[in-house]
């Protein structure tokens, strides 16, 4: 068994096939037995760590995913063979899914981290960039000039999609 | 070949510590930045690249189509899909630049990587971007440029002057133009697939269409410094769609490097002969129809041209079998794609034993062929051999003596076909039973495709009154293929159908 303490304080204990599909809490382990120091998950809070263990206790039956070297070009491959489960299991309040994502790359479990960022990719898709502001409540961080070249952007942008 | 992570990263990088800086001299700045959620560029970059992929579908399809007959030249209709198809899948993108600052910046790679320009305009604002930021050209990695001469606003009024030949010529002149621009522009380039507008379907271009031309007017000073593609080693692939080549001059040296050569419905004059290309490894020929007829004594292939040729993938065409022989039977070619060409006629002459000048020998008879176990022939040293539309009458498979190269065979066949177009498969396996199971070939894998849209017609394959016939001989070969110890693999194949119905549908045609 592996247990972990949270942000505000919480104590998890899971399985070891559960635990080291998080790359963070493998390497901390060493790939030994049994941990009995909670490792501290700083980054992480209780509500958010739930999730991750829900997700980690569906796909620990999962077949490891291969490895790709570091530095190799974007293969296309198909990314999005999500199942039903993890559909239902990431329709969650948006500021939990940043949550989640942002946790799945600090504990460095991969297909969690896809997971989320095809959720919010698909939540882009027919939005104008005033509607992604809003949605993500993103104030842009153009100067005024800045401002103006993406007036002429927009115009050339336009250009290239008409 | 696809995006490159690690170039992406370290701009990104160099980006964010400019940012900070300029962000810590101005103290605490009105401009706000992302308050919630402030994701890492890593995170972004991981988001961004599934819009991305679907924009790459994109391409990948419209490269599809663009290869069928059925989209003639000047079929506005297409050229009105693929400007809607793409604009639709860049639209995320676009949006995401425009969000805010590390957006944008986060955005700009995958928007210049691989970009799809479907329209004269296009072609031109393009040009006109990465000429004036060296920034920009230097994420260009692959363009695919689909215009044809009939696109664009300036054609839909009938009393304006671009009707003229002269007006169409200018066109023509001005794309290419762009496109020499863009060679000559872009350090990473090493990939572009291009249809250009021709002033006619009859005119006849050289390899001047893919010359290299330096941004001159419209280069900022620092463009001097920037190596364009030929210094850079040069594009490494090229795909040519419908337009007329003819060879008199060599292509320029920024084709030095070429390694894959791709022609789509492209016409050659006669007579023909390929400039040399001495890094090419892949040459891929679709659909071609109406060039190399047969000269007598002409060899279109030379050896001498392609000296690193490996690769030989010929799809749909109407090239003359003596043609074939001549770019298969001199190289050492390791992957033979054959399909759509009568291919009856094309596997028996390259299983025929070759005469000692290298070419096959049409005299051949039934004896010499049945001796070919020790006899060398066009297929010798091929590695992975794929056979298009496998039919009851190709006798040749069936009596065809297993090289000992051969490491992978994948064959075609219809859904509607009758089950026995297998049978030639089981004699040839029987044929070569004691040959595999003793070791003396490297045959691993026999693969059978059952062809269920070749993107020109639509077949149902439960409707197929042959079909259960079918599943019973597949499990037959099967079971035949596993007792000889090699692996076996049924696909079905026509993954572009879905699209070309949306298409069809959409247009009434």
């Amino acid at each position: 068994m592996v247990t972990v303490v949270v942000s505000d304080g919480v104590t998890f204990t899971m399985e070891q096939d559960v635990a080291f599909q998080c790359g963070l809490i493998a390497d901390f382990a060493g790939g030994g037995g049994d941990q009995e120091e909670p490792i501290p998950i700083q980054a992480v809070n209780s509500t958010v760590m739930r999730k991750v263990i829900e997700y980690c206790e569906h796909h620990r039956n999962d077949p490891p995913q291969p490895e790709v070297p570091e530095g190799t070009p974007l293969e296309r491959k198909d990314r999005r063979g999500r199942d039903a489960w993890d559909k239902q299991f990431i329709q969650v309040e948006q500021e939990l899914l940043f949550e989640i994502i942002l946790a799945a790359n600090y504990l460095n479990i991969k297909p969690l981290l896809d997971l989320g960022c095809s959720q919010v990719a698909e939540m882009m898709k027919g939005k104008t960039p005033a509607e992604i502001q809003q949605m993500f409540n993103i104030v842009n961080g153009f100067t005024a000039d800045e401002e103006a070249q993406n007036g002429e952007g927009e115009e050339k942008a336009r250009n290239l999609n008409s | 070949m696809w995006f490159d992570v690690t170039l992406a990263l370290n701009w990104l990088t160099s980006w964010a510590r400019k940012y900070k800086s300029s962000r810590a001299g101005r103290g605490k700045s009105n401009s706000s930045t992302d308050k919630c959620p402030n994701l890492p560029p890593e995170i972004l970059l991981a988001i961004f690249s599934y819009l991305y992929e679907d924009l790459q579908q994109v391409r990948d399809s419209l490269v599809y189509l663009s290869k069928q007959k059925k989209f003639a030249y000047g079929d506005s209709e297409f050229e009105e899909y693929m400007r809607t198809t793409v604009g639709r899948a860049r639209a995320p993108l676009c949006s995401a630049a425009q969000v805010s600052r590390a957006w944008c910046h986060v955005c700009t790679p995958f928007l210049y990587a691989h970009p799809i320009l479907v329209t004269s305009q296009q072609l031109r604002t393009f040009r006109q971007r990465i000429t004036s930021s060296p920034t920009l050209a230097r994420f260009v990695r692959a363009p695919t440029i689909l215009v044809t001469s009939r696109a664009g606003p300036d054609f839909e009024n009938p009393f304006r002057e671009l009707f003229t030949q002269r007006a169409l010529l200018r066109r023509e002149k001005e794309a290419v133009g762009d496109v020499s621009i863009i060679l000559g522009t872009c350090p990473s380039l090493d990939s572009i697939a291009v249809q250009l507008p021709l002033a006619s379907e009859y005119r006849a271009y050289d390899w001047e269409i893919v010359q290299t031309k330096p941004a001159r007017s419209h280069a900022s000073p620092s463009h001097r410094d920037i190596p364009n593609a030929s210094g850079s080693g040069g594009l490494k692939k090229l795909t040519i769609f419908r337009n007329n080549l003819v060879s008199n001059r060599n292509p320029s040296a920024s084709l030095a490097g070429l390694q894959v050569l791709c022609l789509n419905l492209s016409a050659m004059a006669i007579p023909f002969e390929f400039p040399s290309f001495p890094n090419l490894h892949t040459i891929q020929i679709y659909s071609n129809g109406i060039w190399m007829t047969h000269v007598a004594g002409a060899n279109y292939f030379p050896k001498a041209k392609f000296p690193a040729l490996r690769s030989v993938l010929l799809h749909q065409n109407r090239i003359a079998q003596r043609h074939i022989i001549d770019l298969v039977s001199p190289q050492q070619i390791q992957n033979l794609d054959l399909i759509g060409q009568d291919e009856v006629k094309a596997f028996k002459l390259l299983t025929e034993p070759l005469s000692t000048n290298g070419t096959s020998d049409h005299d051949a008879n039934a004896n010499r062929e049945s001796t070919t176990t020790t006899t060398k022939t066009a297929l010798h040293p091929v590695k992975h051999l794929t056979l298009g539309n496998l039919l009851d009458a190709d006798h040749a498979m069936g009596r065809w003596n297993l090289t000992e190269t051969l490491e992978s065979l994948t064959l075609f066949i219809e859904p509607d076909a009758n089950s026995a177009s297998l049978d030639v498969l089981s004699k040839f396996l029987d044929l070569n039973a004691s040959k595999i199971r003793s070791g003396s070939t490297a045959l691993r894998t026999i693969t059978v495709n059952v062809n269920v849209g070749t993107g020109l017609k639509l077949l149902d394959v439960g409707s197929c009154t042959s079909e259960r016939d079918l599943e019973a001989r597949l499990s037959e070969i099967k079971l035949a293929v596993f007792n000889l110890g090699l692996n076996f693999k049924q696909d079905f194949v026509g993954a572009y159908l879905v699209l070309f119905c949306a298409y069809s549908m959409e247009f009434g045609s």
